[in-house]
């Protein structure tokens, strides 16, 4: 069925609403959510959704953390390591160089590899314009693949979320149960054989999958998703370390202009 | 200055840049962005380009960092399989992500204990 929002250009699908809220709750409270503080009933659902990637970070952590340790860095380095940098990718990356030493490679490959939280953080931001900078500058440091791509889902699917009160729900349980992997997988390496920690790993691309999968049956962003994974490498191979973010670009760029055009012959 | 006292000083380093990146649109974009405009649009669609990208990049890494596979396959294929199951699951059913999820890693692990 198709609603059209008055602040909104656009049309606006509604699918089934797992909380089971009907569209007529959606189009009546839209307005008024938008202008609340935090809404507990988004919050609450931002924390049910958010758990089973509780299931995919535990182990991926713990995967890390036993890296790390391996790596001959302690465990309050790993755990802290997740406290301020919070980011998969970029800490599996650069542990060699922690490690070795290498400073200023160290944070070269920092800003390279966690420069697509700014496409993240800016994607949202819209969505959180009822919030004060100050408490955006707090809860941003909990954003990751994860939170973005389940409040950005949730907000395209169902406009009346509260977005910035999802978002927290969604971050109190990924950012908690990140720091508990990383200081278990640092703790018990020795416990845990390689063949599991190999295992463990390869929940990375699984877990980026099936984020990318939920905001099925969207097919704009499934598609950008699918040109990202084709010019990512292709573009890596050709200018190392700029793949991802070139990648992204043009996606977003040919996905959008695709949109436009489409629009354009509609009307 | 101690290596440990460096490594500590570098690590908060990654931190704060990192924190500096999340934050920056922040202090810079919010008042050109709104849900309707073109710019927000595009950084939707590019958000989801990176996570195909890092669905490509960390398979690829990690058939570049292990030394095992199956058949003499890249190890790398694994996680693509599970993956595929995931994207048939979630497309289809999202109550179908565990079963698949855990089914492919079983079968995997069975595989790779049974030494191949």
């Amino acid at each position: 069925m198709h609603l059209s929002f008055p602040s909104k250009k656009n049309t606006i699908i509604f699918l089934t609403d797992p909380v089971g809220f009907t569209e007529e709750w959606h189009l009546k409270n839209y307005e008024h959510l938008k202008k609340k503080k935090f809404q507990g009933s988004d919050y609450y659902l931002g924390i049910k959704e958010g758990i089973l990637t509780c299931f995919y970070f535990i182990f991926l952590f713990i995967a890390i953390g036993a890296a790390y340790k391996a790596e001959g860095l302690g465990r309050f380095v790993m755990t802290m390591g997740t406290v301020v940098v919070y980011s998969g990718p970029s800490q599996l990356g650069t542990m060699d160089l922690l490690a070795s030493g290498s400073w200023i490679s160290l944070l070269v490959t920092t800003v390279i590899v966690n420069a697509r939280f700014m496409f993240l953080s800016a994607a949202l931001l819209p969505h959180f314009r009822e919030q004060k900078k100050i408490t955006l500058a707090i809860a941003f440091q909990t954003m990751s693949a994860t939170s973005f791509a389940l409040t950005f889902a949730r907000c395209q699917r169902y406009p009346s979320t509260h977005a910035f009160s999802y978002y927290l729900g969604v971050c109190s349980v990924a950012y908690p149960t990140a720091i508990l992997g990383s200081y278990l997988g640092a703790s018990a390496v020795g416990n845990i054989p390689q063949s599991y920690l190999t295992m463990f790993r390869m929940l990375l691309p699984i877990y980026f999958t099936h984020i990318l999968a939920a905001s099925w049956p969207q097919k704009k962003p499934v598609f950008a998703g699918l040109l990202g994974l084709i010019l990512a490498p292709l573009i890596e191979s050709i200018y190392p370390n700029a793949g991802l973010i070139a990648g992204a670009t043009i996606s977003g760029l040919v996905v959008l202009y695709t949109d436009q055009i489409i629009k354009k012959r509609s009307t | 200055m101690q290596h440990s006292t460096l490594l500590w000083l570098a690590l908060l380093a990654a931190g704060v840049l990192t924190y500096l990146i999340r934050t920056a649109p922040l202090f810079f974009a919010r008042r050109f962005l709104s849900e309707e405009s073109i710019v927000t649009r595009f950084l939707g669609y590019a958000s989801y380009g990176v996570l195909g990208g890092l669905i490509s990049l960390t398979t690829l890494k990690l058939n570049n960092s292990t030394e095992y596979g199956i058949f003499g396959i890249k190890p790398g294929i694994i996680p693509t399989i599970v993956a595929l199951i995931v994207v048939c699951g979630v497309t289809y059913k999202t109550k179908n992500i565990l079963i698949c999820l855990v089914s492919g890693l079983v079968v995997y692990f069975g595989l790779y204990r049974m030494g191949w």
